[in-house]
């Protein structure tokens, strides 16, 4: 909906409101009609758990990637204190983009679920199909990619990167989530196409 | 309620706050001291909190004259403490221990107020203690027990319990005097603690956006707005900062001895220096890489912890863009915000310990998590439901269940972790009776006790630098201790240091930093020196010899003590 609704238009709400009401008109979700509030809410939680699993590897992958940085100082400007102990890296603002990206991935990820059930004849059924699909990937790849990286001993190199094959085995996980969903997003529009 | 209920509850409290003490306090605190000593010579206690106490104690502006890395209020409280008891580490360390029971405690009473279950509040505080205070990582690295790093503890982050008090109840009853409390924490909490009093005052402006946002959401969804409480938000917000600014204010006039009205650049130059000083060039950085070569199988927690963090502040913006935002959601997302910013402390050294700071806001949300799932909304349309909202079916049963499930899954971690069977604490008395008294640093004060034979000639030789720097400093001669027990030394001897940096060669990083160190020592230098005929460790050997050489250029060698060599200005 763009602009403030029918019952509060008028006094209030020009200017600079309206733009804030057209805004947040934008960004705006609604629950789909024919699931029941407490399904939809759970179906929610388990697609935020997916696009919240598949972000954090992908983050981590991402600063075990750009991991260390040049140092500002040249290391044999350095004390022996200070080689022992300054490793500068990326991982903090990669990681701050990574949560930002997260949050972003959640929303559209919502919005996505909320368009696909509004569409859908069956919409409830769908969603406890959807719910479990995407708890099931979350928990999945999430736990994958644990035992991975637990599982596996890499060789990082002297400047303390990972082999480009490594970071493959330690993305696959993830990207198979992604496929997963993808291909169920793929059946469950044929679904509701199909279904008058 | 009746009396006798409501007298039943508060009993039933205090007897937990009471478990809390006996949990966490010490009744060997000399012994524990002793402990930090032999391992750690308090080097991390100097740099939080001891060397900038120490400095102001002698008339140094904190952020001006003197390096205050976490924050300026723990030294101020320390010293305002030290009417009622010594300054020294020992009482810095009990002091520590004494608030973390204090936080824990209150960490009981926030969740008990937020789940409504003292079962679930009493799970989620074992929880917590089981993953800061008694987290097993702390055993794992040979740790007698975190207060060895107080930055890792409670102290890093000291208002967050309040905090986030102070916040439930203004979600709830949108009281005008919550938010200004609220604000005022912040304030406490930026003058405490600089980074984590940052991390507060982000999630206390996100928590007004979303209150702001929460209302238009809401009129977009042509939904009941969350009830106002207050007909001007904005002027109570204005509050909350205002109450935030005057107790920041006030404590840094305090800390800068006035330097903040007559050099204010410098004092806020200093004061955010704390946090990028070391940042700025990586020193301490671990990398993810060497979390996955050295921990790898213990990634599955801390990906398990920030998950839970990153998933409550999408709930919470999902409940708010659909209009649909509660209390209880938007408390959440705050204490999953916070936990994120938190997660960064471990981002930067990603050593499994730094998790410890994280453990609070874990808590919260896992009881919060129970709490909802123990609680089946009940659909007032379906004829099963009772008056009192509930659905007798399967959804009781476990809201029966679930609260006793934590219990004993939390105080089974807790009691199996190998860091809480090795803590000195009452229960580990009553088993295992008190440890040995041994030989004290300061044994006419008790303190620093516990050290074994081994440690007999350190022990002389420190008493004997520490009497020979006060007859010195009493002398009017300005004295420097070349040395890693720098300030220890100091605090001691309550003399003034020469430099108030807490290290002479853990901070000292740079060829050019060795240089102007050096050049210090030279004729403005100091009257007398304190320094080791041979280097204390082998990363800093190469600034002990830069220091060595300006001092024999510099300086006339005295009677030594014991492995202190003593130099005296050349007249």
């Amino acid at each position: 909906m763009r602009g403030p609704p029918s019952g509060i238009r008028g006094r209030g709400t020009r200017g600079l409101d309206r733009f804030g009401y057209d805004v947040l008109g934008l960004l705006r979700a609604s629950e789909p009609p024919g699931v029941p509030h407490e399904l939809y809410w759970a179906s929610v939680l388990a697609v935020l758990g997916w696009a919240v699993s598949l972000g954090l590897q992908a983050t981590v992958l991402s600063m075990i990637v750009f991991g260390p940085r040049a140092p500002a100082v040249a290391p044999e400007l350095l004390t022996a204190m200070g080689r022992a102990n300054v490793r500068p890296e990326w991982e903090l603002p990669v990681f701050a983009v990574g949560c930002l990206v997260i949050m972003a991935a959640c929303f559209l990820a919502v919005r996505v679920w909320s368009a696909l059930l509004a569409e859908h004849p069956s919409a409830a059924r769908e969603a406890v199909r959807g719910a479990a699909l995407h708890a099931g990937l979350a928990v999945a790849s999430g736990f994958a990619f644990v035992v991975l990286s637990a599982a596996v001993r890499f060789d990082f190199g002297s400047d303390g990167r990972l082999p480009g094959a490594a970071v493959g085995r330690l993305a696959a996980p993830g990207l198979a989530a992604l496929l997963a969903w993808g291909g169920y997003h793929v059946l469950a529009r044929r679904r509701s196409r199909r279904r008058p | 309620m009746s009396a006798m209920r409501r007298a039943g509850r508060g009993a039933a409290d205090a007897g937990v706050v009471l478990l809390i003490f006996c949990t966490l306090a010490t009744p060997a605190i000399s012994f524990l001291a002793g402990r930090v000593f032999a391992i750690d010579g308090f080097f991390h206690w100097d740099h939080f909190v001891m060397a900038p106490a120490l400095a102001w104690r002698h008339g140094m502006a904190l952020g001006v004259e003197a390096y205050s890395e976490y924050g300026v209020g723990w030294p101020l409280v320390l010293n305002g403490l030290s009417s009622f008891v010594p300054f020294s580490h020992q009482s810095a360390l009990q002091l520590g221990i004494f608030y973390g029971c204090v936080v824990h405690a209150g960490l009981y009473l926030l969740l008990v107020a937020l789940s409504g279950s003292r079962m679930l509040a009493i799970a989620g505080t074992a929880l917590a203690l089981f993953l800061g205070p008694f987290a097993p990582s702390v055993a794992r690295q040979g740790a007698p027990t975190l207060w060895m790093w107080p930055s890792l503890t409670v102290l890093r982050s000291p208002m967050d319990v309040w905090f986030f008090m102070a916040v439930s109840f203004h979600a709830r009853n949108r009281r005008a005097r919550s938010a200004i409390l609220a604000g005022a924490l912040v304030g406490l909490a930026l003058l405490l603690e600089t980074d984590t009093g940052l991390f507060l005052a982000i999630v206390f402006i996100v928590y007004g956006l979303c209150l702001v946002l929460a209302e238009r959401f809401a009129v977009l969804a042509e939904r009941a707005p969350l009830p106002r409480g207050s007909r001007r938000p904005g002027l109570v917000f204005a509050g909350a900062f205002a109450a935030g600014v005057s107790v920041l204010l006030a404590g840094w006039a305090v800390a800068s001895h006035g330097a903040l009205f007559t050099r204010p650049g410098a004092f806020a130059a200093g004061w955010i220096t704390g946090m990028t000083n070391t940042t700025g060039i990586g020193v301490g950085a671990l990398p993810f890489s060497w979390f996955l070569q050295h921990h790898g199988t213990e990634l599955g927690w801390p990906l398990a912890a920030v998950g839970a963090c990153l998933l409550a502040v999408a709930w919470t913006m999902t409940r708010l863009v659909h209009g649909r935002l509660d209390a209880k959601s938007l408390i959440a997302g705050c204490v999953g915000l916070y936990g994120v910013a938190h997660w960064t402390v471990f981002v930067w050294r990603t050593s499994p310990l730094r998790l410890a700071s994280s453990a609070i806001p874990l808590a919260i949300l896992a009881v919060m998590a129970v709490g909802a799932a123990r609680r089946p909304r009940a659909d007032p349309s379906d004829p099963r439901t009772s008056r009192s909202g509930h659905r007798p079916v399967a959804g009781d049963v476990i809201g029966r269940t679930l609260p006793a499930l934590a219990l004993a899954a939390s105080l089974l971690l807790l009691v199996s972790s190998p860091s809480f069977q090795a803590y000195p604490n009452l229960w580990r008395m009553l088993r295992a009776g008190l440890p040995p008294a041994g030989i004290a640093l300061f044994p006419g004060r008790g303190e620093i006790g516990g050290l074994g034979p081994e440690r007999r000639t350190q022990v002389r030789t420190l008493r004997a630098v520490i009497r020979d720097v006060e007859r010195r400093t009493r002398r009017g001669e300005r004295v420097a201790v070349v040395d890693p027990h720098k300030t220890l030394i100091f605090v001691a001897a309550d003399a003034l240091p020469w430099r108030s940096s807490p290290s002479w060669f853990a901070n000292t990083w740079t060829l050019a930093d060795a240089d102007r160190l050096a050049r210090s020592l030279g004729p403005s230098g100091p009257d007398a020196v304190f320094i080791r005929s041979r280097a204390p460790s082998r990363v800093g050997s190469d600034v002990w010899r830069t220091l060595h050489d300006a001092v024999a250029a510099h300086y006339a060698q005295s009677q030594p003590i014991g492995v202190f060599e003593v130099w005296e200005r050349r007249r």
